[in-house]
């Protein structure tokens, strides 16, 4: 487990490693720069910052390694965060006074309604619901036949190390968790679609193709990752009762193969997701020169370069001044119910499970 | 269906929304029945402000080229303004060709601009 934990710090700090540099000296450390300043002090900055994080792997590996078992064991990754988070922040202090203000030029923009329903594949839905809605069917049909404890976590040889006493509410739990993220997603694809897309003036019609492109791009990963939660889910669910009917028990090595093989799935979409949209991102680039507006303007709501309220600016959702993705606009009024589904959902999902076991 | 704004022209932007909408419904880019970008992704796009746009869709209403429909958006109806009298566009024509003729254009280039411009607006 502690391996584990180290690999999944190592993963995190390689993500704040990089997100200061993704978007160029158009947002270095979500700051826009001139190309002189992020060529030379830049450099010298990013070497800084990259020795700090280093150093929080460090601590945080030698914190973990020689803390007691239990929950104390989940403090230092969350130490480690906090660590990064601070050393982001800091270094995004010393490169501001470097910023450069964007000036106001001319912006093209597509005339185009963006709707979700021209993202949508009726059939692929249809299918993602079939998995929603059948394991819970399937549990509820055979919930009178059900142990009275029934497994609910299961350890890397497919035994199960986790037990909860049989009732409506833990059956259900992991149909609301599945169904939760589902919508979760979905909010992602329409901030794919709802985020401003100024265009540039030159090339604008060869950008806007290859932008097109970017989203579909973007569109088809996100209904992949929830196929594959639908999947993943559905198994879990349908693991409980493998596990609790000997009747079932040749199902096992094949639920313990889906379940195992969502993990590199997962991962080896989100890498390719990653390389495939620097291409793209490199790509319009080029494309545009110096003809795009800024992203988001000039830094005006911008707080840490990660917190965005503006309430002059009627986008719901805006790109990041660091990393790669979308935030929300905090001054918009729809901001409030993606955060009431977020959070409330959140929330709810993990009283139950406390309550519900 | 790609419209420019330009902060450094003396128009307005609703305006220049308005000119550059009214230019592709000529050229038969946009046709009847198109449905335009709701003004808040609009808005978002060109980073201008809400009312900025809902005013230029207003005066293209008011014109009789698009027709507003709250939650279903702005559509084209028409391809032809319902308003404008030939006083109005004898009189942008004369302000045109007269910028045409103080630039120091000579009458021929003034005619293959013209007849260049016609063409790429697909004029019956």
């Amino acid at each position: 487990m502690f391996w584990l934990s180290f690999v999944e710090c190592v993963l995190v700090l390689s993500v704040f490693a990089w997100a200061p540099v993704m978007r160029g000296p158009e947002g270095f450390f979500g700051v826009r720069v001139s190309e002189e300043f992020y060529a030379n002090e830049g450099r010298a900055l990013l070497r800084q910052y990259h020795v700090a994080l280093f150093v929080a792997l460090i601590l945080v590996g030698a914190l973990a390694a020689f803390s007691p078992a239990g929950w104390i064991r989940s403090v230092p990754p969350l130490l480690g965060l906090a660590g990064a988070l601070y050393a982001l922040f800091h270094f995004r202090r010393l490169v501001q006074p470097h910023h450069i203000v964007a000036e106001k030029t001319r912006t093209a923009a597509s005339l185009h309604v963006r709707r979700l329903s021209e993202y949508t594949n009726v059939a692929f839905e249809l299918v993602l619901m079939a998995l929603l809605v059948t394991p819970p069917l399937v549990l509820l049909s055979v919930y009178p036949h059900l142990p009275v404890r029934i497994p609910v976590h299961w350890n890397l040889a497919m035994q199960p190390d986790r037990w909860v006493t049989r009732s409506l509410q833990a059956i259900f739990l992991l149909a609301f968790t599945s169904l939760w993220l589902q919508g979760l997603l979905l909010l992602v694809k329409v901030s794919a679609l709802r985020t401003r897309m100024p265009l540039p003036v030159q090339n604008t019609a060869q950008y806007f193709a290859l932008k097109e492109q970017s989203v579909k791009m973007i569109m088809r990963f996100f209904d992949g990752m929830r196929l594959l939660l639908a999947v993943l889910f559905g198994v879990i669910q349908l693991s409980a009762v493998i596990s609790a009917l000997p009747a079932l028990e040749p199902l096992k090595p094949l639920a313990a193969v889906v379940i195992g093989a969502c993990g590199p799935v997962a991962i080896g979409s989100l890498i390719y997701f990653i390389v495939r949209s620097r291409q793209f991102n490199r790509q319009l680039s080029e494309l545009a020169g110096n003809s795009l507006p800024a992203a988001s303007g000039d830094d005006r709501g911008w707080y840490g370069g990660v917190l965005y309220y503006n309430p002059h600016d009627p986008a719901l959702f805006v790109e990041k001044q660091i990393g790669i993705g979308f935030t929300l606009n905090f001054a918009h009024k729809q901001a409030l119910y993606v955060m009431a589904y977020v959070l409330g959902g959140a929330s709810l999902l993990f009283v139950w499970s406390l309550t519900g076991t | 269906m790609l419209i420019t704004i330009d902060p450094a022209d003396r128009r307005p932007i609703y305006q220049q929304i308005v000119d550059e909408i009214k230019a592709l419904i000529a050229q038969g880019v946009l046709q009847e029945g198109t449905t335009l970008a709701p003004v808040r992704q609009l808005a978002a796009d060109l980073d201008v402000n809400l009312n900025t746009v809902a005013t230029a869709y207003r005066v293209l209403q008011g014109e009789g080229l698009i027709t507003v429909r709250h939650g279903s958006g702005a559509v084209i109806t028409s391809r032809t303004t319902a308003t404008s009298s030939q006083d109005d566009w004898r009189k942008a024509l004369r302000t045109a060709l007269a910028q045409m003729v103080l630039a120091g254009l000579p009458r021929t280039e003034i005619l293959q601009q013209v007849t260049a411009e016609l063409r790429a607006l697909k004029a019956k």
